[in-house]
């Protein structure tokens, strides 16, 4: 292979007469080259390795050996270990913290962090929980288990009946002995009814006795208190409130004027 | 005698590659070569246990890599010399090639 001399005219090579090399045999200069390319080569392999070598000297220097253990023997049990399944401690992984619990109400087994979520919706007892289908339940239980109790052959028509078939049926027999947490239910829906009863005797005295200071804002309740089922909040009757408690409302307004007369001095 | 004609060979070869460029190109793709080969984990590991044969507060990096660099050179695995090779006598073929382009023309 005829080879050229490179162009050495910009090249600081004073010692190197290329004329000489380009007159030469060629085989000697093919040789020559080789072993030119070859050193080439092992002058970039040279670099490389120093490169190699000046990492490793920082990450002496440094503390990346002691810290990836390499230096000290440090003993087993506290390497890094990076199984999977495992944390980089060695604890298994597991979900041992994810209890489950069962519920006492509709027996299905949960996890604990949606255990009183459940609770709410399931016991009907929650601020978001609908309580008009909780008595609904209960109501239709309690007719299903009295009509049961009473005459045992009769298969009724009435819807209850439908009902009870479908729903009672199935809480039949668990909820006599649960009848009572139903009517500890009932009583605690008439505890809120008391509760609102106060308030609204509280709120009928404020409004007596303030009117005739200031007009505020109670004057209105006031005015409008005659009128319909309308309760403090100055409301009509809204889809959430139960038919038992409207009519506890109603009853309300005519207790509490009993109540006036008798507390008034 | 042509050790030396060698060397300076060499040298004039290493300028051109670099205003080339491909000295550059050269190296990196050595680099990846060696990597994936698997060469520079295993001078890595020979660099540790040399760290810890001799005691890590005695040590300068100076004397990593002259220790350690004959029993380098000696584990880049073959194939990884012959493409680099290869890929020397291309550019500077190519090289040639030009110049004789810009000359002849």
């Amino acid at each position: 292979m005829e080879v050229e001399d490179e162009d050495s005219t910009d090249q600081d090579q004073p010692q190197i007469q290329l004329g000489e090399l380009y007159s030469s045999k060629p085989a000697t200069h093919i040789e020559t080259l080789k072993v030119a390319c070859a050193q080439l080569m092992d002058m970039y392999i040279d670099e490389e390795f120093f490169n190699l070598g000046r990492e490793m000297g920082r990450a002496l220097r440094w503390g990346e050996l002691e810290a990836l253990g390499i230096l000290n023997e440090i003993p087993d049990e506290y390497q890094m270990t990076d199984t999977p399944g495992t944390d980089i401690f060695g604890n298994v992984l597991s979900k041992k913290y994810n209890f489950e619990c069962e519920c006492p109400k509709c027996h299905r087994t949960l996890a604990a962090s949606r255990f009183a979520p459940h609770l709410e919706k399931c016991m009907g007892m929650g601020r978001n929980s609908s309580r008009i289908a909780s008595r609904r339940l209960a109501a239709s239980s309690n007719n299903s288990n009295n009509n049961n109790n009473n005459s045992n052959n009769s298969s009724n028509d009435s819807k209850s009946a439908v009902h009870s078939t479908t729903v009672g049926s199935q809480n039949q027999n668990p909820l006599n002995g649960e009848l009572g947490s139903e009517d500890d239910h009932f009583e605690e829906d008439d505890d809120d009814e008391d509760w609102s009863l106060d308030r609204k005797k509280k709120s009928k005295k404020g409004s007596e006795k303030a009117a005739v200071k200031r007009k505020g804002p109670l004057s209105r309740v006031r005015n409008t208190d005659g009128v319909g089922a309308k309760g403090k909040r100055g409301a009509s009757p809204s889809v959430t409130d139960s038919p038992a408690s409207l009519s506890a409302m109603e009853t309300a307004i005519h207790d509490e004027d009993d109540a006036t007369h008798m507390s008034l001095p | 005698m042509e050790s030396k004609e060698a060397s300076d060979i060499r040298l004039l070869m290493n300028d051109v590659l670099v205003k080339n460029g491909e000295a550059g190109r050269l190296k990196d793709l050595l680099t990846k070569l060696l990597m994936e080969s698997g060469w520079k984990d295993e001078i890595n590991l020979m660099c540790r246990n040399f760290i810890q044969e001799r005691g890590v507060d005695n040590i300068t990096t100076d004397d990593i890599v002259n220790e350690v660099t004959p029993a380098a050179r000696a584990k880049v695995p073959a194939e990884v010399k012959k493409v680099l090779l290869d890929r020397i006598r291309t550019a500077l073929l190519k090289e040639i090639e030009d110049r004789d382009k810009e000359n002849g023309s």
